[in-house]
């Protein structure tokens, strides 16, 4: 059993390892925090646009969802760090990795709330517009609080999948909490460091989890 | 750059035949990887709800809590980190695992997970007088189960089934950090070898005409369901 | 002794006058004499461009944890021969400092084709299949390749029959997988490729793989870090040019005016022996035939894409 908990919880190794391991959390909270607020905010601004069913905009929209939730976001980072400076768009390493983890992130976010904009009734749209408020006006007001009520359970879920799939970055050899654990580990022959990226994760997921449980319970007890 | 430089670098179609052999055995190797995750993640995630769900006397508290804690750890947990923990960590308690089976030992684990939550939400989302119903028609409680509750959930869990299992197939690509002969690995292999990036631009279209169809799919399964309700 | 070996270079340049420069290069015309180059050799570069600012930091990939040539310690510093000669070349070329863009093996060349980073000093073999992509400059410095098992079994590989049925690792899109590819058909063993070197030796200490082929400094060093690893045989591969074995250079993207100031600071570098200094606490002291002490003539590689022997030109010594 001890050589179990030298194997993967050494307090030494962890403290050799926390000034590496510290830059990569600080890396990847800066990579999470900024991807999910783009992804949203984007996703948003695409359900809306949707919504407002312009012909020519809406099979760009399709288009830009169907692919980018086709392709697996590893591919994506790959793409956007190599061939984007082609066009002349360099973006450093976590450049890259926010923009990929985001129009990843936000053509899921847009087909949720495409689905939470219309399972708002249309009789809302249409009382709001009589009562001589804007389109854009109706939505801010009228639509998007309900929508954002009725799809906050797909929105979590959605939202912890991001962050899961944040990790990917690590390919990239940007310093983040993955790729500076594997680091450590190689330093001290110690699978310590994994271990602790690991936990430093379930403590900033599992609420999220507990999060959806409260939503999936609430949606029982309603139903 | 110009036009005539990114064909060169990334359309160079006399590249990406080269190294069409090494992407198509990459492309064999996540499909054998995928059916080994869908096969063992989606019975491991049925045995685990009906685990949870069923009234049975020697199914245990304790037992229901471990599984809440297994599905709850493995939701939270990023799949690169517990590959990159299964492939290089557990050698230290002594257990080694080829690439191959450390991918489809975590992405399975991962998938039950999703699974049990979501047939488990579909079996409690059956309207229990059903499950009284049979009952009292003289159905033990196995053959309520099978025959009338789990049909039901199975059919309301469809679209986020093959939603998550979609998801994970996905994310099998990340397997390649941790040296699995996928798609993407030759494809970045080819891409060192060559010095030049089609092959990735290859490997991304493969992909995407891969999974297209199965985004379609899904969408059309929940917009059914939606119907249905 | 360094000052005749100095004395013999300068003659084995031959005339050294300078020619016309390419456009975007430097400001000043050298006028065309025969001069000792020590004295009339340009102090310092001024060539500035788009691509490559002079007042900005000198932007470079390298796949970090490549000990001994460029890796970081346990604070973050970054250490290493490469690193320590790519700070001279950075000064030389009037460069505040060096910028280190951290990239796996695999994506380095593409890298710079994105312009991520305006050149890869370390640690490239040149190689005829990659001149096709980009520029090399002379090469300096030999790198022989060889296979490591753990210590137990090191008796057991002495020659490439003997791996058949085993796993050898490699780092993705190194030399020694290029030469896999082939061999692994050959002589019938599994080629396993890792991101970073340093997963492929954690994989050889975790016994998951049998065998790491990888550059023999770097190999020795492991060696020395990590108890429990061997040596076990040199790989022979085909030398791509005339001179015999495997060696390193400089990279740039094609036709990128940046490999004749490269070249220009590499040669003197090697002629006034500070490249030789820095080599000698990491590899020791400098054989007289190595690469490191041999100008070539001309820009690029003998032998390799690009190699313009009759562009005669003034070194760069401070």
């Amino acid at each position: 059993m001890t050589g179990f908990a030298e194997n993967f919880f050494n307090t030494e190794v962890i403290a050799r390892s926390s000034h590496l391991l510290f830059i990569g959390l600080i890396t990847t909270f800066k990579l999470v925090i900024l991807s999910v607020i783009i992804a949203m905010i984007l996703g948003l601004l695409l359900a809306v646009l949707r919504n407002a069913n312009r012909r020519w905009l809406n099979p760009i929209i399709i288009a830009y969802t169907d692919i980018l939730r086709s392709c697996p976001i590893i591919v994506l980072l790959m793409l956007i760090y190599y061939a984007l400076p082609f066009i002349n768009i360099k973006l450093p390493a976590i450049g890259a990795a926010i923009f990929a983890i985001s129009i990843n992130g936000s053509a899921y976010y847009a087909e949720i709330f495409r689905s939470g904009i219309e399972a708002v009734s249309r009789g809302q749209h249409e009382a709001s517009r009589s009562l001589g408020l804007s389109y854009i006006q109706t939505m801010i007001n009228v639509i998007l609080p309900q929508a954002f009520r009725i799809v906050l359970p797909p929105l979590t879920t959605n939202t912890l999948e991001l962050i899961k799939g944040s990790a990917v970055a690590s390919t990239v050899a940007l310093s983040d909490l993955l790729r500076q654990a594997m680091q450590a580990q190689s330093m001290t022959m110690n699978a310590t460091p994994l271990v602790v990226a690991l936990i430093v994760y379930l403590i900033l997921l599992i609420p999220l989890v507990q999060l959806i449980h409260y939503f999936e319970d609430k949606s029982k007890a309603e139903a | 750059m110009d036009i005539a430089g990114i064909g060169h670098y990334f359309f160079n179609l006399d590249i990406i035949g080269k190294s069409m052999n090494l992407l198509l055995s990459g492309l064999l190797v996540t499909l054998q990887v995928a059916f080994f995750v869908i096969l063992i993640g989606f019975s491991t995630g049925l045995i685990l709800a009906l685990l949870t769900t069923v009234r049975m006397k020697y199914v245990g508290k304790t037992l229901k809590i471990l599984i809440r804690i297994y599905v709850d750890v493995l939701r939270a947990s990023p799949y690169l980190v517990l590959l990159s923990l299964v492939y290089f960590g557990l050698p230290f308690a002594g257990i080694n695992f080829s690439t191959f089976w450390a991918t489809v030992i975590t992405f399975s684990a991962c998938l039950s997970a999703f699974i049990e939550e979501n047939i488990r939400a579909g079996i409690e989302a059956v309207d229990s007088g059903q499950t009284e119903a049979s009952r009292s028609l003289g159905l033990s409680a196995f053959q309520t189960m099978f025959n009338v509750v789990l049909p039901q959930a199975l059919r309301i869990s469809i679209p986020t089934l093959t939603n998550r299992t979609v998801a994970i197939t996905k994310a099998l690509s990340m397997a390649s950090a941790i040296a699995l002969p996928d798609l993407l690995k030759q494809a970045r292999h080819a891409q060192g070898i060559f010095a030049n990036p089609s092959p990735l631009i290859a490997a991304a279209a493969i992909y995407i005409l891969l999974f297209f169809p199965f985004v379609r799919l899904i969408m059309f399964l929940e917009k059914r369901w939606r119907y249905d309700h | 002794m360094k000052k005749t070996l100095l004395v013999l270079m300068c003659f084995s340049l031959l005339l050294v006058f300078s020619c016309t420069q390419p456009k975007e290069a430097v400001e000043e015309e050298a006028p065309a004499e025969n001069v000792v180059m020590e004295e009339s050799a340009e102090t310092q570069s001024t060539f500035s461009n788009e691509e490559h600012p002079i007042d900005q930091p000198l932007k470079l990939g390298f796949d970090m944890g490549f000990i001994p040539y460029h890796y970081f310690s346990e604070s973050g510093e970054a250490l290493g021969f490469g690193i320590e000669v790519s700070k001279e070349v950075a000064k030389r070329l009037g460069r505040p400092d060096i910028d280190i863009v951290d990239v796996n093996w695999s994506g380095i060349f593409s890298g710079m084709f994105a312009g991520q980073y305006e050149a890869i000093l370390f640690s490239i073999n040149i190689t005829q299949e990659r001149s096709e992509m980009m520029d090399f400059t002379e090469p300096f410095m030999a790198s022989p390749q060889m296979l490591i098992a753990r210590e137990a079994d090191v008796a057991q590989y002495a020659a490439p029959n003997d791996l058949k049925g085993k796993k050898l690792a490699v780092s993705s899109g190194s030399v020694v997988d290029t030469w896999g590819i082939e061999a692994s058909k050959k002589y019938d063993f599994e080629v396993v490729r890792y991101d970073k070197i340093d997963d492929a030796v954690m994989a050889l200490l975790l016994k998951k793989i049998d065998v790491v082929g990888l550059n023999v400094s770097t190999a020795d060093n492991f060696i020395k870090e990590k108890e429990g690893l061997g040596r076990a045989f040199t790989i022979s591969m085909p030398a791509d040019y005339a001179l015999g074995y495997q060696a390193m250079g400089f990279a740039t993207r094609k036709d990128d005016p940046f490999r004749y100031e490269l070249e220009k600071v590499l040669e003197g570098m090697k002629m006034d022996g500070t490249l030789q200094k820095i080599m000698e606490p990491y590899f020791g002291k400098v054989s007289p035939e190595d690469y490191a002490n041999i100008v070539f003539t001309g820009y690029g590689c003998p032998g390799i894409r690009a190699y313009e022997p009759e562009a005669f030109h003034k070194p760069i010594m401070p």
